[in-house]
């Protein structure tokens, strides 16, 4: 570190949490997003290998993922689309708080908004389409039961329901992750380590919990849509 | 309303603020997009219907990553992985196209023969993709002489 450096870091008192091995809490600040955005780097390969192998099986069973996508019920898909764009906002709003200079109350409030839309997703998930399934006997290796108006095209069909239960199951996981991150975040803004100036770890992991989203954003047609509803009668 | 974060102050590095009405904006076309993509399921596009619920989650996903994840007012280097992350994650595409597959992992060449239309189109796009970044990343080296 120069002389100057020094001199400045020793005259001038450091906003909270600034990092010594920064030359200042910019670069800190883009070192932190840029380490984030590697991650989600990684998580890109990893969900992409998922929704590539998802392609080709489709191709692959065209009739049975039909009749597997019409198992799902499109009002809960876009009921949580939409609970989870709303958590979105929040989590956005939050930072923003952060930027502005709002008091720590008003952080921790849309904080606590966007814990309790991810929870409410996960709820929602839980009770009206997983548990569901069970009961209809259609998750894989929990007493999955071809129904005879498949015909031929059943063993197809479970194989789009291990992807159903894969890909929202590993989203689901990420989430559970966020609302450990979402966690943390309250309690460090509760000690009132947010400043107008340093708010690095709130921005970061908005920027891992928008990506779930957009996960979700791409899950929503796949899984639900791109079936056809039209013809499952409405 | 302050716009700028307060080390602006120091004439150093500036940190966006996105406006209020901004993130709105942005939310209510996400929920726009929504009701969109799950209301044109319920009509027959036939090949279209795929192509069209794409279409919307890519647009959604600009949105969502250009605003809520700042990247509209991000310098370049993150903007660098985000593409480049992209462009890895094409390497998937390889899979897609038999030709180009180890016979020994099952897929064969021509394997996607009778299959729905807008399987093919996704692939034709994927594969069109691949050969202009090939083509792109060789022009690259080429132009640095190390081809």
């Amino acid at each position: 570190m120069s002389e100057t450096a020094v001199n400045e870091i020793a005259h001038h008192p450091n906003p909270t949490g600034f990092a010594h091995q920064f030359e200042d809490i910019d670069q800190q600040h883009e070192a932190g997003r840029l380490g984030m955005w590697i991650f989600l780097a990684t998580e890109i390969l990893f969900f992409g290998g998922m929704f590539t192998s998802y392609t080709i099986y489709r191709a692959l069973h065209l009739p049975s993922f039909v009749i597997g996508s019409h198992l799902l019920e499109v009002q809960f898909g876009a009921t949580n689309t939409v609970v989870l764009i709303c958590s979105s906002l929040t989590m956005a709003l939050a930072i923003r708080s952060a930027q502005v200079g709002k008091s720590k109350s008003s952080i921790i409030f849309y904080l606590v908004l966007t814990m309790i839309l991810g929870a409410l997703f996960l709820g929602l998930k839980l009770r009206f389409e997983w548990y569901h399934d069970y009961v209809e006997h259609i998750v894989p290796g929990f007493g999955f039961v071809y129904r005879p108006e498949w015909g031929s095209a059943a063993p197809g069909v479970q194989m789009f329901m291990c992807f159903y239960f894969f890909m929202t199951g590993l989203h689901a996981l990420h989430m559970i992750v966020g609302l450990g991150i979402l966690g943390v975040l309250v309690g460090m803004a509760a000690r009132g380590r947010f400043t107008s100036q340093y708010y690095v770890p709130l921005e970061i992991s908005g920027l891992y919990w928008h990506f779930v989203d957009i996960v979700w954003i791409f899950l929503f047609p796949l899984l639900y849509l791109i079936g056809g509803r039209y013809s499952a009668g409405g | 309303m302050a716009e700028h974060g307060a080390h602006d102050a120091h004439g150093e590095f500036t940190e966006h603020i996105v406006p209020l009405k901004v993130y709105v904006g942005v939310f209510v076309a996400l929920l726009v997009g929504t009701a969109l993509t799950t209301g044109v399921a319920y009509i027959d596009l036939g090949r279209w219907n795929t192509v069209v619920a794409l279409a919307i989650a890519v647009i959604k996903m600009l949105f969502v990553v250009l605003f809520f994840m700042h990247v509209k007012y991000n310098p370049g280097l993150t903007r660098i992985i985000i593409v480049g992350a992209f462009f890895l994650a094409g390497d998937y595409d390889l899979l897609l196209d038999g030709r180009r597959t180890d016979p020994e992992l099952g897929i064969q060449s021509g394997f996607l023969d009778g299959y729905n239309p807008s399987i093919r189109f996704t692939i034709f796009v994927l594969n069109g993709y691949h050969l202009s970044r090939t083509h792109l990343l060789k022009a690259f080296f080429r132009s640095r002489g190390t081809n």
